[in-house]
């Protein structure tokens, strides 16, 4: 035992041992370690192996984290869309400058965010398009080529980015079918680890419209298959597992379809939102899909919001909070009118049951959400 | 207090000036450092441990903080909430070196929440600051000449902006 036979030293004014040291600094917020880098020599070399990104990431996650949202005009006026990002704790908005600089003839979209990584896809000029991965924080990039650079027609064409439990790789995927109707379900997806794209086909003839709105799950993509004359009912949420090729198919339950559906993550499960209307006395469903559970117990309703109270619809879940956007358009009958928009952009934490705003703005002209997203803060190079 | 028997026993601590602490054993489970030399005497403890390298502000702080969350976790209901409004309250009550001069105390005795609290309360302390202040906050000695130290900053120059005044 040491615990006898130690010198004594004063009480103050003697420095943290540095494996203290390190264990503040893997808390500490990403961004203040990165400017911490500058410390001294020993301290780069510490801070700056991919271990110590890692374990930071872990350590601060979800602690730290904005909300990426890209504005935009209706689609007939492509090419002027902008992103702001909302700061989680200060709530302070700021535009954010994208890598790369578009002609007029050029667009861009967000895929999506993982572990700080953003996933966009932009044409400079028109065509041809690419895929960037991007980290706003650190400003690393990775172009790729977009393999539905030439697919622009087919019926099914979306993507879906992130990375693996571990974060020790990450997969840009691209689903693509030619017709609704077809059988052939074809994939795409660029492996970080091997720095290549693979491809992949799979004939089902039960998936016919995925998407257009998808949840990235620690390698496995779900989309909601839409079925029916206009492919407007929802059938099954699909999932397809990166590392394994396989597909499976998960039926959604009578009493959880409404008129409208909506996929999220939520605390590291799926969940199906739905609802009728935000506006009248039904209350927004939130339903856990298990895909673990036997078939009975697959489907949970977890949550159910009253719309009155919120007239929002769920996008994101953060632990306990629920991050709700609210798009409003009104046409104010002037001459000469346009319309005039509302957004906004709401957290309510469940635990609680308190809400509070954390965007809002009007514009006198007709605007659209094109992306919202959740951009946790991360060293990770893409 | 409910679950905890009157004739529970009691062990006593030693600080550096030699101020007497007597603790529950079910609190001294906490302190791994204290368990441990109890594991290892043989016969009952029943002289004062002494802990030549905390002080009693420091040890006072530690059994403070461990009593409550004793207290804290045998009223699950309130539980959470209290606990995060005693934990502020407490972060909040240290300058930095009393709190730089805690982890030290915790980290030689190994109390591993308090450890992991304060550890997160000195990475929000540092959250935004200026690398001088990291490094006059940790004694870090600076070893880059300043044409060196320069240069990095430039490379890195989406770190610095959004920086706090000291």
């Amino acid at each position: 035992m040491s615990i006898n036979n130690t010198h004594q030293t004063s009480s103050t004014k003697k420095d943290l041992p540095e494996d203290v040291l390190m264990e503040i600094l893997v808390k500490t917020e990403p961004k203040t370690v990165a400017r911490c880098r500058c410390l001294s020599k020993r301290w780069y070399r510490q801070l700056s192996s991919y271990q110590f990104v890692k374990r930071n990431f872990f350590a601060t996650k979800g602690r730290h984290f904005s909300i990426l949202l890209t504005f935009g005009f209706p689609p007939w006026e492509i090419g002027r869309d902008w992103l702001t990002s909302i700061h989680g704790e200060s709530q302070a908005t700021a535009p954010i400058r994208l890598p790369f600089n578009t002609s007029e003839f050029g667009w861009w979209s967000v895929i999506g965010c993982d572990n700080g990584l953003v996933c966009l896809r932009y044409s400079l000029h028109g065509l041809p398009s690419e895929i960037m991965l991007w980290n706003p924080l650190t400003r690393r990039t990775r172009i790729l080529k977009d393999p539905g650079s030439v697919r622009s027609l087919h019926a099914v064409c979306i993507y879906n980015f992130g990375y693996t439990s571990g974060i020790d790789q990450y997969y840009v995927v691209h689903a693509y079918k030619r017709s609704f109707r077809d059988r052939r379900l074809e994939f795409t997806f660029y492996d970080s680890r091997m720095n290549d794209w693979i491809e992949h086909v799979i004939e089902d003839k039960v998936i016919q419209k995925l998407g257009p709105n998808s949840v990235w799950l620690n390698g496995v993509v779900f989309w909601i298959n839409w079925v029916g004359e206009d492919y407007i009912h929802p059938l099954c949420v699909v999932c397809y597992e990166l590392k394994s090729g396989q597909l499976n198919r998960y039926t959604i339950p009578k009493i959880a379809k409404k008129k409208f559906q909506y996929l999220s993550a939520f605390n590291d499960k799926v969940c199906y939102i739905s609802y009728d209307s935000t506006c009248q006395d039904d209350k927004i469903g939130i339903w856990k899909l298990d895909t673990n559970a036997s078939r009975k117990k697959m489907w949970q309703n977890i949550l159910s919001i009253n719309p009155i109270s919120i007239g929002f619809n769920p996008n994101i879940f953060i632990g306990d909070q629920i991050i709700m956007l609210m798009e409003h358009r009104s046409n104010l009958m002037r001459i000469n009118d346009r319309h005039n928009t509302e957004i906004c952009l709401k957290s309510l934490n469940i635990k609680k049951n308190q809400s509070k705003e954390l965007f809002y703005r009007t514009w006198m002209e007709e605007i659209e959400i094109k992306s919202l997203s959740l951009l946790l803060q991360g060293m990770l190079n893409p | 207090m409910s679950g905890i028997s009157d004739t529970e026993r009691m062990i006593t601590l030693k600080t550096v000036e030699g101020t007497l602490f007597d603790v529950k054993s079910s609190i001294a489970k906490d302190i791994k450092t204290v368990q441990a030399f109890i594991d290892d005497s043989d016969d009952d403890v029943t002289s004062p441990i002494p802990l030549p390298n905390v002080f009693t502000r420091e040890l006072s702080r530690i059994l403070d903080y461990l009593n409550n969350h004793h207290r804290f976790r045998s009223d699950i209901e309130k539980a959470d909430e209290e606990m995060a409004r005693y934990d502020a309250e407490f972060a909040k009550s240290m300058s930095h070196e009393e709190l730089k001069a805690l982890i030290l105390a915790a980290n030689y005795l190994n109390v591993k929440d308090l450890l992991e609290f304060l550890n997160q309360t000195v990475a929000d302390v540092i959250q935004n600051k200026s690398v001088e202040f990291v490094r006059n906050f940790f004694g870090i000695e600076n070893d880059y000449t300043p044409e060196e130290e320069e240069k990095l900053r430039n490379e890195n120059e989406w770190a610095f902006n959004g920086v706090e005044q000291d």
